[in-house]
């Protein structure tokens, strides 16, 4: 290919950035939005095209390590990079009208003066760095491109949010820089065993044939789960996202769980299952015990929970344990449903969490207590939260059912208690939503509450089209079924892992 | 027969010790007023020409060669040691001669021996008399540096060892802001590093004993032959290698690098941390590999074990400091361990060269390139920053810099990020490659080690971060001061570190070819 296609996803939202840094106001909201619309065009591009022609780059990077700035693009990365994309615009969109500032319970000396045009930039490269994860076909650029993004959250973070965004921003900080550290030793174990062929390459095409002992796979495999474990997050590796959930600026939280912990899911499959399947069927039963405990866990902690963002990110640990519990359920089926789920996840949890902003900011509180009759006040946010509630909980015809279909279905052969209850969680979802939806809007509001505005035309515009492409999708679920299962989701290496274990005994 | 001496192999050498010896001379001859000026113009002229001449012998394939009659090994290596120390020394230059406090009076006292704020003192302040001689001692000791990376046998590398260290045991006592701290400082540097001199000559002795002579190939060749006892051997392998240890500052000869760096010259302090370390990890490496390569199995173990403990040391108690500089000095610990770990993996210890572009030769150069534009330009901010409050400010003048100087915070972002090894920066690029030799060479646990303490110490630089970025600054902030020469040497700095972090290509091609030890 001529033109670099992929390189252009990730440069062009950096470009964006540098635009958008000295322009003030109206400019670089302007910039920020043409910058995604174009990425996100540019990405629905790259996935058409790569259904015609191969789209790949390599260039060598490191010779000593047989590293390469090496770029691709397959179904399961394709379809992530369309679903970020796409919330990075809709963030950008919602926070129109809604300027990022530090809110009103920060004192004087914890405010600082960071111009909120500096958000755009920092989304803009968070978008980068995850479309950089995405599409790197080489293991090196991917844990440079997964701890890049450590930054641009780590300060949007500490920016903007309440009294605690700075212990938020820390421990944030803390369990991130872990995560991108403990990938980085599973990184350079395997760089080791790759060193051993000779010539060392760290490409996924030539990692897939390194022969690895049992020990140092299990080793490495343990390293790279517990990274993605924290990414994800799993119960129980997750304690850093209900604080920050609470302390930092609504949008923020979006971007982190709907953006960028979308590497959680996506790295377990393409690397701690795909690099090391053998490891992973030694570890599965103790891995769905975990999902099953983040499934039930985290849905019971957002049924109780009384804040409104935080009762989002449980909502979201709650799916990221089900989709973990898809993965290590490790059939092609499965797999292909928690890949899809993963997508449908990160679509209807940022839904949620975007109709969480806008009540938030307009009501000025997130405490779920303090809203009784809200659905009188605010009746098109109501029916968006019920429906983005909805969508999350997988009622049959949003993308959600079909992909928890496909991951249930695909367990039950396998796993019949344990998917009995996943199935059990799954029905908790019902439980938290509409015990949700009851404690916000229902009732009547008091007398003497002032008026509310409700969403604006854009917000509505841009929550409606996310829903409307999670029910287009699920209606239509093998559209992205095919293309997913396109992908090598290591369900070959998997099969071949099976029958050597069939073949042992 | 008269020796023959490779003149033009030396000339690096004999330019910086000829020119410090001229600098004595112009303090002399000079009036006060031309003194400065004089002095620097002759400094930056010799390091200028030193690097020609470096260049110039490295352009030449051949030249190389062990010259001065077996004392000092003009060899990949050592060319690439002499680049970066010369590199490293211009840096520092720029630094010493930044004027930053009342009104452009140096940062070195005028009389080291008048108590601050006496008549005396005030006198000197009023005349600007200014102590030039700082310019002369730091060549005497670059030369000093230059020959210890270099030097074939024993008696050289004593020798440069000398020569380095006695000039920078003024050269630490002379701040202007502090004083006392640094006379303190000067006189814990002495004293725990003449002790360290005599370890060295103790076990330069004891080898000598065993070996029969000074030389490092004879050394080699006398282990090699069979013999019957080695606890000579043993012992001054020991010492000798304690000596260098110390002048690394690796645990647990680290003691005096907290108090050293506190109280020394913000530009003294940058000095010990790049060139001082360049040289001590360059003049281990050689004395390690070249005489007593032979005995890797025995020093493997302990130096790995020393290097993550340095690691777990400087992590742990950084974490707790409030003075940058000290909190410096305490990583800067973690970064002798991981100075130490290249030389511990002894990959290929008998040609140096690497093998697939990765040894420990050419991944200790790595590092050291990328380590250098760091720690300079971290340094020369903190002398911007902590300004004339002198060395003890805390914390508190890092108080949203961004906000207030935003091109500096995001300078010092930069670099600091570098020390921590994230990605995008240069040392993300070398502490890969150090863990990577490391557990290629079976010290997978030092590996764990040392990327779980630094973790750790990724806490000390994300406070400053935190308090540059994330924080109000106080109203009482002093104003940070600017100057041409030192914003083009940050500058250089950021662009070197970024530039090592995302396109290491080429460097990593140039960085493998200079690794072949001569012996």
């Amino acid at each position: 290919m001529i033109v670099p296609w992929l390189t252009l996803v990730i440069a062009i939202p950096l470009f964006g950035a540098v635009v958008a840094l000295p322009l003030r106001g109206v400019h670089n909201r302007r910039v920020g939005l043409v910058t995604s619309g174009l990425t996100l065009a540019l990405a629905i591009a790259a996935v058409v095209l790569s259904r015609f022609y191969d789209l790949s780059e390599q260039v060598l990077w490191l010779r000593s390590v047989g590293a390469w700035y090496a770029l691709n693009i397959d179904g399961l990365s394709g379809s992530l990079l369309l679903v970020i994309t796409a919330l990075v615009v809709a963030v950008l969109l919602i926070r129109s009208g809604l300027e990022p500032t530090a809110t009103a319970t920060a004192t004087a000396t914890e405010r600082i003066n960071v111009r909120p045009e500096i958000f755009t930039v920092l989304v803009l490269c968070t978008e980068a760095c995850i479309s950089a994860a995405l599409l790197a076909a080489d293991l090196v650029l991917f844990c440079i491109a997964f701890e890049m993004a450590l930054l641009p959250c780590y300060a949007l973070v500490g920016c903007w949010g309440g009294a605690k965004r700075t212990l938020a921003a820390a421990r944030f900080l803390a369990f991130t820089l872990t995560s991108g550290f403990l990938l980085l030793a599973g990184v350079i174990g395997m760089l080791t065993a790759a060193s051993a062929t000779g010539r060392p390459s760290t490409l996924l095409s030539a990692l897939g044939t390194v022969a690895i002992p049992e020990g140092m796979g299990r080793l490495l495999f343990v390293l790279f789960f517990l990274a993605f474990a924290i990414k994800g997050p799993l119960v129980p590796f997750h304690s850093w996202l209900p604080l920050l959930a609470r302390e930092a600026h609504p949008l923020v939280t979006t971007v982190i769980v709907a953006v960028v912990d979308v590497l959680g899911g996506y790295g377990m499959i393409r690397f701690a299952v795909g690099l090391f399947p053998a490891a992973a069927a030694w570890a599965a039963p103790a891995v769905l015990v975990l999902a099953l405990i983040s499934i039930w866990y985290a849905g019971i902690a957002a049924a109780g929970s009384r804040h409104l963002l935080q009762f989002g990110v449980y909502t979201s640990i709650s799916h990221t344990g089900f989709i973990m519990f898809g993965i290590f359920a490790l059939t092609p089926e499965t797999l292909t449903g928690a890949a899809m789920y993963l997508s449908a996840h990160a679509v209807s949890v940022a839904a949620l969490l975007l109709v969480g902003t806008v009540i938030w900011v307009t009501t000025g509180t997130a405490h779920i207590g303090e809203f009784a009759g809200l659905g009188r006040r605010l009746p098109v946010l109501a029916g968006l939260f019920l429906i983005s509630g909805l969508a999350t909980l997988a009622l049959p015809g949003f993308l959600n059912f079909a992909a928890e279909l496909q991951v249930l279905v695909g367990a039950w052969e396998h796993h019949r208690v344990l998917t009995l209850l996943a199935i059990g969680g799954t029905l908790l979802g019902a439980v938290y939503v509409t015990l949700a939806y009851q404690r916000l809007f229902t009732g009547q509001p008091s007398p003497d509450a002032p008026p509310l505005k409700d969403a604006s035309l854009l917000q509505r515009g841009a929550i409606g089209v996310l829903l409307a492409a999670t029910l287009l999708f699920g209606c239509a679920p093998e559209l992205l079924r095919e293309y997913v299962a396109e992908a090598d989701l290591g369900t070959a290496a998997i099969a071949a892992a099976d029958a050597a274990d069939a073949g042992g005994k | 027969m008269a020796p023959t001496i490779e003149y033009q192999l030396l000339l690096p050498v004999i330019v910086v010790f000829g020119v410090a010896v001229m600098g004595i001379g112009a303090e002399a001859l000079v009036v006060r007023r031309l003194r400065f000026v004089v002095q620097v113009v002759l400094t930056s002229a010799a390091i200028a020409a030193a690097l020609l001449f470096t260049i110039r012998n490295w352009m030449d394939g051949d030249a190389r060669t062990i010259a001065a009659v077996g004392a000092i090994a003009v060899d990949n290596p050592a060319l690439a040691a002499w680049v970066l120390l010369l590199v490293g020394a211009a840096g520092v230059l720029v630094v010493a001669t930044e004027r930053i406090s009342n009104g452009g009076i140096s940062a070195f006292a005028a009389q080291a021996a008048v108590p601050p704020g006496s008549p005396e003192e005030n006198t000197a302040e009023n005349l600007r008399a200014e102590q030039t001689e700082i310019f002369p001692l730091f060549l005497f000791s670059l030369s000093g540096m230059m020959v210890l990376v270099a030097a074939s046998n024993l008696i050289s590398a004593f020798v440069g060892l000398e020569v380095m260290s006695l000039p920078l045991y003024l050269l630490v006592g002379l701040a202007r802001r502090n004083r006392l701290l640094s006379h303190e400082a000067a006189l814990k540097y002495f004293l725990l590093g003449v002790s360290a001199s005599a370890v060295f000559l103790y076990g330069m002795a004891l080898l000598f004993g065993f070996a029969g002579s000074f030389d490092y190939a004879s050394i080699a060749t006398a282990i090699a032959a069979p013999h019957s006892d080695d606890t000579l051997l043993y012992l001054g392998t020991a010492l000798t290698a304690s000596g260098l240890l110390f002048k690394l500052g690796v645990f647990p000869f680290h003691a005096w690098m907290p108090d050293v760096y506190t109280g020394a010259p913000t530009a003294i302090t940058a000095y010990l941390a790049t060139c001082g370390k360049i040289t001590a990890a360059y003049a281990l490496l050689r004395l390690l590999f070249v005489p007593l390569g032979a005995l890797r199995w025995s020093w493997q173990l302990p130096l790995t074990v020393a290097a993550v403990v340095s690691i777990a040391f400087g992590a742990v108690a950084g974490l707790t400091q409030n003075d940058v500089k000290r909190g410096l000095a305490y990583t800067g610990i973690a970064h002798a361990g991981f100075l130490l770990l290249p030389i511990a993996a002894a990959a290929t210890v008998h040609t140096g060269e690497s093998v697939s572009d990765l040894g420990s030769v050419s991944v200790l150069l790595f590092y050291l390139v990328a380590y250098l534009p760091a720690t300079l330009g971290t340094f020369a901010l903190t002398l911007w920053v902590h300004g004339a409050d002198g060395p003890d400010a805390d914390l508190a003048s890092w108080r949203g810099l961004a906000y207030r100087e935003p091109f500096v915070a995001l300078a010092m972002g930069v670099l600091l990020l570098s020390l921590i090894g994230l990605p995008g920066t240069g040392g993300f690029t070398t502490k890969l490659l150090v863990l990577v030799l490391a557990w290629r060479n079976g010290m997978a646990w030092a590996v764990f080690a040392a990327l779980a303490f630094t973790l750790v110490t990724a806490g000390f630089y994300f406070r400053v971060l935190q308090a540059m970025f994330l924080k109000a600054p106080l109203t009482a902030c002093p104003a940070v001061p600017h100057s041409k020469p030192m914003s083009v040497l940050v500058v250089l700095c950021v662009i070197i570190t970024v530039y090592l972090g995302l396109f290491p290509t080429q460097a990593g091609y140039l960085i493998a070819d200079m690794a072949g030890l001569l012996r």
